[in-house]
This record gives structure tokens, C-alpha cells and sequence, in this order.
């Protein structure tokens, strides 16, 4: 069965972004407004108080010091605190695919590939914009593609590697010769930016890569192989979906979005995540110092150098074990995307590294790629 | 290389079931209640009265007589008209998961497997009931699978799609056994306020065990399969997580599902029947190879036309059987439905076509042979 590579990734995050600084400050603001406006019941134990977050807290628990967003002002008006998207008419692009169209472009330039070149379109990311069409199909024809297929899937964080299976079979098969994988995620929309454990923690983002047969050109990466494993659990959870409106005790839309149990997923995560690349590593027959490097999803940078220490038997150095997350947050299934694009330039032939996603449901993929 | 098969499938409805009759009823009522409310302003020629429904229309227009809903008090209640279902808690499965379940174990059970044989579970639907954790996830854990799961969503191509995955799969060696899930709860995407488009859906859930060749000596062998998409805003539901965010906000009318349902007969049609024709020729098969058609069930006479455009002649019911009539559109598990309930009658080496088509638009198509009965 002929392989499948890795020809280019490319991405992009929107131009206004919001630091812990200027997070807190709105967060704390209304946190005291919430506190002032129940004093009463909280005196009688019947609200909790809203505890104030801080820039050294967040740092502390995730590593972020920054994140993009699609909307600072919605998120920084205490009034709302989420984004302000203007509805677009149905001939209008859609928010979504236009921001996925805008990183497939990069990879495909970075590629020297047209949309004439690509078989099909996978959009892998936390949610979709709307139920049909697809967010894949809208950038499928966004991309000019005049041909070809497109679906969406989900899989949170993990997203990406989920899709690289998907389209590593269809290549492998001979059903197509070249996929991209789209990420758009505009995690901003679906964050409580109002919730004290989480408000800190996404960023928006988008990126896209090009898999394509191995024996289209040199170069590239191969991708040797793909682990995916899946586990149940509620510790990370967003209810939002077609079902709200028809619930007894129908909430505020914005109630069903991002919840978290952080200790629990710190505990549950880092086993589950290194021991799918471990046995991913010995499955293709390699020791952990064959790996080079591991692109990890840009979760929590505790997380991070945890799943690398154990993965590669090492110490999780910025060359073993880059972190992006300071500078973008989470931003869920495009920033293992992100990391692998931002630290590969300098490994040479024959070097190999690791791509790892994983988050909630849990879900986890890894990947082994080798540098051509 | 190895193949993959269709082992068995498994089906789950609801037990209610909403006649055409109790349909319109309702939608009259409604609509002699807006009118009455309204009267002033449509006597002023400010708005347009509303037309009653009937059931001639709708079986006239679509072939359905019935369809099957998760919630018949919700959907039948003037005051409401739309499921109205007890919020779960975290610790409860969910109401798709729990739907995709029961298919999935009468899949397992029809083959004689064990969880346990099953190496990852794939639920495609039009639309998940949450963001995460998926739905596939949920499935998944409730039947002990250890293993992998993901969630897929191609509107009405939603099963086919599923199934080409799980093929993919398969024939890569990334698995032995797949469960493809496909719970298509889709009553609450309805409008059931719209003349148009309220009698089109209704809810089910079907599997499909998809396996290695050499598993079993029945079944299915997949012979050959397709996917296209063509994009159009003909078939829509805006509906999505953005939706809170949008200003101005949008409506719940302009959430749920509309669509332009000529437009897609003329444009769907003719597509559809193209690529089932080229898919054929590509494989050295014709149209006189195929015993069965399992199309997409959403309307009688889309399906009139595109199996007359295959065959090129006459045909009866048996060639291309009807589903939707007891369960409306069930969107992505409509062709599986049929597969299901219609598989029946084939001699071993005997082939059949399951394609399903929609919005997107999308197309799927998979060529079948039976394997020994």
C-alpha cells in the first residue's frame, strides 16, 4: 500500500488578542458586581461568592499568558462577555469556513498546489457552525474546488489526528491522492468566559494540512503511523446542541457551553495520552529516542511536558517538547498543527517526531511522521 | 488486500408514532389560532393568512404517511409543537447515544458478537446532540468496547459516509470490527409551524456492523464506494454554536431546517443518477446487475426518478423499496433503513446499491454483493 505524507500546514489566528491582564480585569470586575448585586443571599449562604481570578493563578495552571480571539470587545464587555459576530445572509461566506478557507490557502501555497489538486476536504474541529450544509462542503467550494468530496467530523481536541487517520486510509486505499484537513476553531464561542476555572484557556485559531500520496513528489513527511483511543468521561463537557430548545429546563444557550473538572483531567489525561504514543512508538517498532521531537496539543503546560517526559523517556527541553500555548491558549484541534509548523524547519532527513492530540471525551490520537 | 463486509444491521424507533392526520390537525389548529389572532392585520392585507395543511397534500408531495417521534405529546401540543424531553443529567447516557445503543446491540446481537469483537465505534448523524464529549465516545462506553470512537456529520450522507470510513478502516488494517452508528434524532430540527417542511422527518436510529472478510463467510462484501459534494444553500439549518454569539441574534425559524425543495429535486436528481451510472461502468457493472436499489429515503418522487433514470425502464417496489413512507426522512440512516428492513431475497453474488443524497449537497454511494446466505 503506497504511504501517505505530510506536504505543508498552514494557519492563521485573528489580529486582536486579549491578555491575562486585561482578562482578569473584566473577569474580576464582574465577579465583584455579581458579589455586590447578591450580597444578600450570599450573606445567607444562599449564592456562592465568585472568587477572583488572577494573572499568576492562570499562569500557574496553564503556562497561557496570551490568546487570540475573533472578538475582543464582545469578550471584554462586562455586559456580555462573549463574542459580537455579525449575522451573515446565507450568500454570505460563512464566519466558519471563511476562516478555514484563509489557512487551507496557506497550506496549499506553502504546498505550490492548487484546489484543483485536491480530492477532498475533512473539517475537523471541536463543533460546526450550523448542522448542514457542511462547514467542509462551504470551503471545499470556497477553495474553487470543482470536484471532490467533503464531511465534517469532531473529536474536540483531538480532531486533527482523528481526520490524518481518516485521510491516511483514503490515500492509502487509492480513493484519493491529496486531503486537506481543516481546523477552524473559534473556541472563543464556545468558552464561559464568566466561569473562573475556565475562562482563561482557549484561543481561537485556525490551520489546515495537506496530506497527499507519497509518490507525488519528494519530500514532505511520512506519516508511518496513526493510534487513536477514546475513553468516556463527563470531566470535560459542553451540552450545547440541537436538543436545548426542546428540554424541560430549557437554559440559556450560553449555560451549555465549556465545563470542566481540571484536576480530574490533569489526572486522567497524561497516562492515557503517553501511554497511545508509547505503544504507538513500539507498535512501529522504535525506541523512544528514535522520536526527536513531540508536537503536543497545547493544552496545559504542565500537561505538555508530563506527556513528553513519558513518551520520550526524556527531559521535556523546548526542543523536545515546544510549547505555543503562552502566546495562543488552547486552541483545541489546530494547535498540534500549530506546534508541528512552528518548531520542524530545523530537523533533518530521517528524523522523526511525534504528534500527539488529545482532550475531551477523552479522546487520543498520536502520530508517528518522519522527515523525507 | 483485505476487505471489508457488512455483517449485520440493528434498527431502533421510538414507540410513538405521528399519522399524517394527527399531523395536520394540529398544524390546522395552529393555523386557525395565528389567523384568528392576526385577523385585523390580515384583513388590513398587512400579512398573509396562513393555508391549512392535509394529509393529501403531504403524502401527494412526499410519499410519507407517518413517521415515527421521540416525543408525540410535544410535537401534537398546539401550544408547543416540538419534542419536549426531560434534561439529563451528566451521570444519565444521552437521548442519541441511547438510540444509537439499542441499534447497535440488535447489530451485534443479529451477528452473534460481542462488544468485545468491536474494535471502535463511529456515530455520523446530521448533528450531535452536544459539542463533547462525542456521542461516538458514549456509545462506545456503554457497550465496554475498548478501542476508539468519533463523531461524523454529513447531513442525509451521513451513513453512507460513516460506512466508507469504516471500510477505509478496515481495508487499512486500523481495525477488525466497526460499529457504525447512525441515530438520526431529528424532530427537534423541525419547524413543525412550517406548511412547507413540517411532515418531512422523523426519528430513528440504525447500525451497521462493518467487519474483515475473513471474520465470517455471510454478509455483505463492499465492492466499490463514492463520495461527492457539491455545495448549496437549497437544504439549510443554521443552527450551531456560533448562534449565541451572532448579532442580531437569529430566530429559532431561521435555526431549524428550510429548504428550497424544487430546486433540489431538479438539481438532485440528475446528479444523483450520473454518478450512480459512472460508478457502475468504472466497476464493468451495469444497471441489469443490480437486484436492489437502497436509496435515500426523503421523497417518493425523487426516488421514482432517479431509479427510473438507473434502470431505464419500469421497476418495480422490490428494486427500489420504500421506507419512508412509515418513517418519513430519517437523513443519514435512510438508505441504511431500507438496506435494513429490505435485504431480503438475495441469492449469494447477487448485488445491490445502497446511495444516499441531501444536503451539502452530498452524495455516497456503495455497491454490495451478497456473500454466502
Amino acid at each position: 500500500m503506497r504511504d501517505c505524507v505530510i506536504r505543508s500546514v498552514g494557519w492563521t489566528v485573528p489580529e486582536a488578542s486579549i491578555s491575562n491582564e486585561e482578562l482578569v480585569e473584566v473577569f474580576n470586575a464582574y465577579a465583584d458586581r455579581f458579589n455586590a448585586d447578591n450580597a444578600d443571599a450570599i450573606a445567607a449562604g444562599a449564592a456562592a461568592e465568585i472568587p477572583h481570578s488572577s494573572e499568576k493563578f492562570i499562569e500557574q495552571a496553564s503556562g497561557i499568558l496570551n490568546r487570540h480571539v475573533v472578538d475582543k470587545d464582545g469578550l471584554m464587555d462586562i455586559d456580555r462577555m462573549r463574542p459580537r459576530i455579525p449575522h451573515r445572509d446565507k450568500e454570505a461566506m460563512a464566519f466558519q469556513a471563511e476562516f478555514g478557507v484563509s489557512a487551507a490557502k496557506k497550506a496549499l501555497e506553502k504546498a505550490g498546489r492548487t484546489a484543483d489538486d485536491v480530492d477532498g476536504v475533512i473539517v475537523a474541529s471541536s463543533a460546526q457552525q450550523r448542522n448542514f450544509p457542511g462547514v467542509s462542503i462551504e470551503i471545499q467550494n470556497g477553495l474553487g474546488m470543482t470536484r471532490g468530496w467533503a464531511f465534517d467530523m469532531t473529536m474536540a481536541c483531538a480532531s486533527a489526528i482523528f481526520a490524518m487517520q481518516q485521510a491516511r486510509e483514503l490515500i492509502r486505499t487509492g480513493q484519493a491522492d491529496a486531503i486537506l484537513i481543516v481546523c477552524p476553531e473559534i473556541m472563543s464561542a464556545i468558552n464561559h468566559y464568566r466561569r473562573r476555572e475556565v475562562h482563561f484557556i482557549f484561543g481561537d485559531a485556525a490551520a489546515a494540512i495537506l496530506l497527499e500520496a507519497g509518490d507525488r513528489e519528494a519530500g514532505g513527511w511520512e506519516l508511518q503511523g496513526v493510534r487513536l483511543e477514546t475513553k468516556w468521561s463527563n470531566a470535560l463537557r459542553s451540552d450545547f446542541g440541537f436538543m436545548n430548545h426542546t428540554e424541560f429546563e430549557d437554559d440559556e444557550p450560553f449555560e451549555a457551553f465549556v465545563d470542566q473538572d481540571g484536576h480530574r483531567v490533569f489526572r486522567d489525561v497524561i497516562p492515557m495520552a503517553s501511554s497511545v504514543s508509547s505503544k504507538l512508538i513500539s507498535d512501529l517498532g522504535y525506541q523512544p529516542h528514535d522520536i526527536r521531537r513531540a508536537w503536543l496539543h497545547q493544552a496545559n503546560i504542565r500537561i505538555v511536558q508530563a506527556v513528553a517526559k513519558k513518551a520520550l523517556d526524556r527531559e521535556p527541553t523546548a526542543d523536545v517538547a515546544p510549547i505555543i500555548l503562552n502566546e495562543y491558549g488552547n486552541t483545541s484541534s489546530s494547535s498540534v498543527l500549530m506546534t508541528f509548523d512552528k518548531n520542524s524547519s530545523d530537523m533533518a532527513v530521517g528524523e522523526r517526531g511525534l504528534l500527539c492530540a488529545f482532550g475531551a471525551g477523552y479522546g487520543c490520537g498520536a502520530a508517528i511522521i518522519q522527515k523525507r | 488486500m483485505i476487505n471489508a463486509v457488512i455483517r449485520s444491521t440493528g434498527l431502533w424507533t421510538p414507540p410513538d408514532s405521528v399519522s399524517n392526520d394527527e399531523l395536520v390537525v394540529c398544524y390546522n389548529a395552529w393555523v386557525e389560532k395565528w389567523n384568528g389572532e392576526n385577523a385585523d392585520a390580515i384583513a388590513a392585507g398587512q400579512l398573509d393568512a396562513k393555508s391549512p395543511s392535509s394529509s393529501g397534500f403531504i403524502e401527494k408531495a412526499s410519499g410519507i404517511k407517518s413517521r415515527y417521534s421521540i416525543d408525540k405529546a410535544g410535537v401534537l401540543d398546539v401550544d408547543r409543537m416540538r419534542p419536549e424531553v426531560r434534561r439529563r443529567n451528566d451521570g444519565e447516557i444521552s437521548i442519541m447515544a441511547e438510540a444509537g445503543l439499542a441499534a447497535a446491540r440488535e447489530a451485534l446481537q443479529r451477528a452473534g458478537r460481542d462488544p468485545a469483537d468491536v474494535d471502535g465505534v463511529i456515530c455520523s448523524a446530521t448533528t450531535m446532540q452536544r459539542t463533547y464529549p462525542c456521542i461516538a465516545i458514549e456509545i462506545q462506553h456503554a457497550l465496554g468496547i475498548d478501542g476508539f470512537g468519533y463523531d461524523m456529520s454529513v447531513a442525509c450522507s451521513s451513513g453512507t459516509f460513516g460506512l466508507i470510513n469504516a471500510v477505509n478502516s478496515i481495508k487499512t488494517g486500523q481495525a477488525k470490527s466497526i460499529l457504525l452508528v447512525t441515530p438520526e434524532i431529528t424532530t427537534p430540527q423541525l419547524n413543525f409551524r412550517d406548511r412547507d417542511s413540517h411532515f418531512i422527518f422523523g426519528d430513528v436510529a440504525v447500525a451497521l456492523l462493518i467487519e474483515r472478510d475473513d471474520m465470517a463467510d455471510d454478509g455483505w462484501s463492499i465492492l466499490d464506494t463514492r463520495m461527492k459534494t457539491s455545495y448549496s444553500n437549497n437544504i439549510r439549518s443554521n443552527l450551531g454554536f456560533l448562534n449565541a454569539c451572532e448579532n442580531p441574534e437569529p430566530a429559532f425559524e431561521d435555526r431549524y431546517f428550510t429548504q428550497e425543495g424544487r430546486r433540489v429535486f431538479k438539481e438532485v436528481c440528475p446528479m444523483v443518477a450520473e454518478l450512480i451510472l459512472d460508478q457502475l461502468t468504472a466497476n464493468d457493472l451495469s444497471s441489469a446487475d443490480m437486484k436492489r436499489l437502497w436509496l435515500h429515503q426523503a421523497n417518493i418522487n425523487m426516488n421514482m426518478m432517479i431509479a427510473r433514470k438507473v434502470f431505464d425502464r419500469e421497476f418495480t417496489v422490490e428494486e427500489a423499496p420504500v421506507i419512508l413512507d412509515e418513517f418519513a426522512n430519517t437523513a443519514g440512516a435512510g438508505s441504511l433503513v431500507a438496506f435494513h428492513r429490505h435485504a431480503d431475497g438475495f441469492a449469494p453474488g447477487e448485488k445491490g446499491l445502497l446511495c444516499s443524497f441531501g444536503a451539502g449537497y452530498s452524495i455516497g454511494s456503495v455497491i454490495v454483493e451478497k456473500r454466502t446466505a
